[in-house]
């Protein structure tokens, strides 16, 4: 579903010297997520009749281009309030030779999200892959939030399950930002002249 | 009633029906109630209430209606498929009730032959409701509405496995 790469030599080698990673997420897979976890929410929320909400508040093919495009915003709240500090001393040649925007979003079913970031002599590498799953859970939660708020399943009654859908994507976002702003110290040389 | 997966672009299953089958079921309950539905007299009111031959062409009528009505609850799964909905010209045997919708690979199959059935409940329920209430028996009518209520709400809850993405 997602994956992330770094441009250059591999990791341990270039670990304190600057380089950059790149965040890759398949839209097409994020989607199968996002509506298989409308579904299970759907499932649950019943008419008196006992009749569950699957049309109402079940994400099918048919909805793709509406959440497409709240995916899209939620992208690049991911990106210009987490993710772009850390891109921010990218300098053009270094864009060029990455072959890609900084942020990108291609809309079609079989495109791509692609976030890149400059993983500097203090970025602590080794949160990548926990940075990774957490963009993703970000977007997935943030978007099912957005979808339930737009369906008005609270004006059905169903305020907790909004309120419980807030809290994953507040979660999601607080371990977003501890990774996106986690640093190391650096190793200190002091001169004694 | 059955159901076949047919592999294409995209992928679905299609449920069919036997139009002539589900006139010989509305035909025999419908018989069966007039049977028990007497005037005054004792005669049972076999000419006006139970159905015949001679309302085939009603039936045919109200089982297209029946198909729209069962089958729009699963529009949202039938996205993509050209006429997912089809319904013969005439209640003559070897004519089916198609509707199709997408296969999407991630259910337990044990669940559609239960669909099945519930899809040919509703369609059988729904012509009832109408054909009593044409024949201005509002209990009965009422009665068989809330049959083919209960049976859709069973099959939407159902529907809910056709509905999920295969996650790979």
């Amino acid at each position: 579903m997602s994956g992330f790469s770094r441009a250059g030599l591999p990791a341990l080698v270039f670990r304190n010297k600057m380089t950059i990673s790149t965040l890759t997420y398949d839209i097409s897979s994020l989607l199968k997520r996002i509506e298989t976890e409308s579904l299970y929410v759907a499932r649950n929320i019943e008419n008196q009749q006992g009749e569950a909400q699957l049309d109402e508040f079940g994400i099918t093919l048919n909805d793709h281009v509406f959440v497409t495009t709240i995916m899209r915003s939620v992208s690049a709240d991911v990106f210009s309030r987490w993710l772009s500090p850390n891109s921010r001393t990218l300098t053009e040649d270094e864009v060029t030779a990455l072959n890609q925007d900084i942020f990108e979003f291609d809309k079609s079913d079989s495109g791509d999200i692609k976030f890149a970031i400059k993983t500097d002599s203090n970025f602590d590498i080794n949160t990548l892959p926990a940075l990774d799953i957490a963009v993703e859970d970000y977007i997935v939660f943030a978007t099912l939030y957005r979808w339930f708020l737009k369906s008005g399943v609270h004006l059905r009654g169903y305020r907790e399950l909004l309120a419980g859908l807030k809290s994953l994507m507040d979660e999601a976002e607080g371990k977003l930002l501890g990774l996106a702003a986690r640093r190391i110290n650096l190793k200190r040389t002091y001169k004694f002249y | 009633m059955s159901f076949t997966k047919v592999s294409g672009n995209p992928n679905k299953i299609d449920f069919k029906y036997d139009i002539f089958s589900m006139y010989n079921s509305v035909s025999l309950r419908t018989t069966y109630r007039a049977n028990m539905f007497k005037n005054q007299e004792g005669e049972a009111q076999l000419d006006d209430v139970a159905i015949t031959t001679s309302e085939k062409d009603i039936v045919l009528e109200l089982a297209k209606q029946a198909t729209y009505e069962v089958f729009s609850e699963l529009f949202k799964i039938a996205d993509g498929i050209s006429g997912s909905i089809t319904v013969p010209a005439t209640v003559t045997s070897g004519s089916f009730i198609i509707g199709s919708i997408l296969d999407n690979a991630a259910f337990n199959n044990n669940v559609l032959p239960a669909i099945d059935s519930k899809i040919e409940n509703c369609l059988r329920y729904y012509i009832m409701s109408e054909w009593y209430s044409m024949a201005g028996m509002k209990e009965d009518s009422t009665e068989s509405y809330a049959k083919y209520k209960s049976n859709l709400i069973r099959m939407k809850n159902l529907s809910f496995q056709l509905r999920k993405p295969l996650m790979s």
